[in-house]
């Protein structure tokens, strides 16, 4: 019986993954032989590079787990969740997830917020690239109008906040020297790439809070307004340096009429 | 992105090799002499980064082939319309001086397989191919370049010869040939077919790029010899001698060394592409020879 294309390439795929498999009808080695060796070297190539992929993107993860371990969590993600695009930078944004609802892992809740900042700081790698003017903004604008100013955050700026440790846990498995590692706690990471280098600043919450806010296009002064509120003792002129400094923020979004004037030099 | 001045985007008749992280500070320290870098287009296509800024710098000395894996041409589902324009993104960004994808499939709806499927060669799967490179050619606006695959398996539906269905692709579509010498003797051993008797059959006049790279020897369970298509090592010998004689019969072509996995460090690298160009030269000695004898 004639199979028509469309029928041999939908039991090949069908095959290609899932734990128990067959060898499609009508694929043959040499000889005509039917070869289970054969056709499992399509079932390898596509298990191993897909788990090396998330390897590549979760390598913290993946030293926590050990190779083998990360190995037979891999297959068993790319069967709940093959990629849908050839990018394969962008496979595993649904891995953090994952990992938390995972059952052999809920004895270490952490793995998904470490998880989750390793996916932060893959899109920040390839984010898109822009160059900081922020500082250079502000001081075009009137001291009595700079609380009414909005910025724009770095398109790679994102905060992680995790009740685990977990900057101190990423650094240590990405092999990157620092500070010694804490065993508890929270823990507030700000992850940006205002030039050819990811950083990440572990943040106390009173930052974090202050740049969610700015990022999401509070105003100066409603954010700072804000965070005040929720914390005693926060440093309104300490944070702002500090966002201007690492490059959380990009640029005055928008600003009272005067400065747009001041500005553009008119 | 401050506007580079470029070389030229024509990929001469030389040797390249593939493009690796590992090796993006080295090459912008020394410049090597090649021919060309090859990229991979889905290492591009992010928004920005480090993968960008180090592909400005070596495509503003070398020109550049770019190098699909993700289009899945062979298949039989709609190309996916959103990586074909980001592919053309990527091309517009680089000018490559060549384009390429592959005799094969790695989609199948929903999911994406990262590796390069075969598929029986047919008259329904040869208008398939041909439709999706005609899709593939009118996006990017130019020619590509069709490479043949190495396979491991041979499917009882075929009706076409590989080479036959290749041929037929070009005279539909007026795509090139990428000749992949690697997957020549790859797919003729583990068939247990002659690799001559292929390259003599297949439509060289068409071939735009050769690629060389190395291979993994196995078995399969009836102790048949199954070499995989792995790029983790060098050239095998004779894929060499295959190389050889290819070019001493349709003269030189933009070459490339393929190393894609165990990525080695520069210097060894390096001397695969030595070895080709010396190929390459060879056969151009050879040329001018003839020229004067005539």
């Amino acid at each position: 019986m004639q199979r028509s294309a469309e029928q041999v390439l939908r039991d090949f795929s069908a095959n290609l993954t899932a734990q128990k498999f067959e060898v499609p009808a009508g694929v043959m080695g040499r000889n005509g032989a039917v070869s289970t060796r054969r056709f499992e070297v399509y079932r390898n190539n596509v298990l191993s590079s897909l788990c090396d992929a998330l390897a590549a993107n979760f390598p913290a993860i993946q030293q926590l787990l050990g190779a083998a371990y990360f190995r037979a969590l891999g297959v068993e993600y790319v069967r709940h969740a093959p990629p849908t695009q050839p990018v394969l930078s962008e496979y595993g944004s649904d891995f953090p997830a994952f990992l938390r609802a995972f059952p052999p892992l809920q004895a270490y809740p952490y793995l998904g917020d470490v998880a989750a900042l390793e996916w932060a700081w893959l899109r920040a790698y390839h984010g898109a690239d822009q160059v900081c003017t922020a500082l250079e903004d502000l001081r075009v604008v009137e001291p009595e109008v700079i609380p009414l100013v909005r910025f724009q955050a770095h398109p790679t700026a994102q905060i992680i906040s995790s009740g685990y440790p977990v900057h101190d846990i990423f650094r240590k498995n990405r092999n990157i020297e620092g500070e010694g590692s804490r065993e508890s706690g929270p823990q507030h990471v700000l992850v940006v790439r205002p030039q050819l280098h990811v950083t990440t600043h572990d943040i106390p919450q009173d930052k974090a809070f202050f740049f969610n806010c700015l990022a999401s296009g509070a105003a100066l002064g409603e954010a700072a307004e804000a965070s005040l509120s929720q914390f005693k003792g926060f440093d309104l002129e300490q944070a702002l340096a500090f966002l201007l400094q690492v490059g959380a923020l990009a640029r005055v979004a928008s600003c009272p009429i005067e400065f747009n004037q001041r500005a553009t030099g008119r | 992105m401050v506007d580079q001045q470029r070389v030229n985007a024509a990929v001469p008749h030389a040797v390249g090799v593939s493009l690796k992280a590992d090796h993006y500070r080295h090459i912008l320290d020394v410049k090597p002499s090649l021919g060309f870098f090859e990229v991979h287009a889905e290492n591009y296509m992010g928004a920005g980064g480090p993968p960008h800024a180090y592909l400005e710098a070596i495509r503003a000395h070398y020109p550049l082939s770019l190098h699909g894996v993700g289009l899945s041409i062979g298949g039989p589902v709609p190309l996916n319309t959103k990586h074909l324009a980001r592919l053309k993104q990527v091309h517009d960004r680089y000018e490559p001086g060549l384009f390429s994808e592959h005799l094969a499939w790695s989609t199948h709806q929903p999911a994406y397989y990262n590796d390069l499927l075969p598929l029986p060669y047919t008259e329904s799967t040869l208008d398939q191919v041909a439709a999706h490179i005609d899709q593939v050619q009118q996006m990017l606006g130019r020619q590509m370049l069709l490479e043949n695959p190495s396979t491991y398996v041979i499917f009882e539906d075929s009706t076409l010869e590989e080479t036959e269905f290749l041929h037929r692709v070009v005279d539909r579509t007026g795509c090139g040939l990428l000749l992949d010498v690697n997957n020549v003797f790859v797919s003729a051993t583990n068939s247990g077919r002659s690799a001559d008797e292929y390259l003599a059959a297949f439509p060289v006049d068409h071939v735009g790029e050769i690629h060389l790279g190395g291979h993994a020897p196995d078995e399969d369970e009836h102790g048949h010899t199954l070499l995989i298509d792995a790029h983790d090592r060098a050239v095998a010998d004779p894929v060499w001698l295959l190389f050889q004689g290819l070019v001493e019969r349709i003269g030189a072509k933009p070459t490339l060394v393929e190393w894609d996995a165990d990525v080695p460090a520069w210097p060894v690298l390096h001397e695969q592409a030595v070895r080709a160009q010396q190929i390459l030269d060879n056969s151009a000695g050879q040329e001018v020879l003839h020229a004067k004898v005539r």
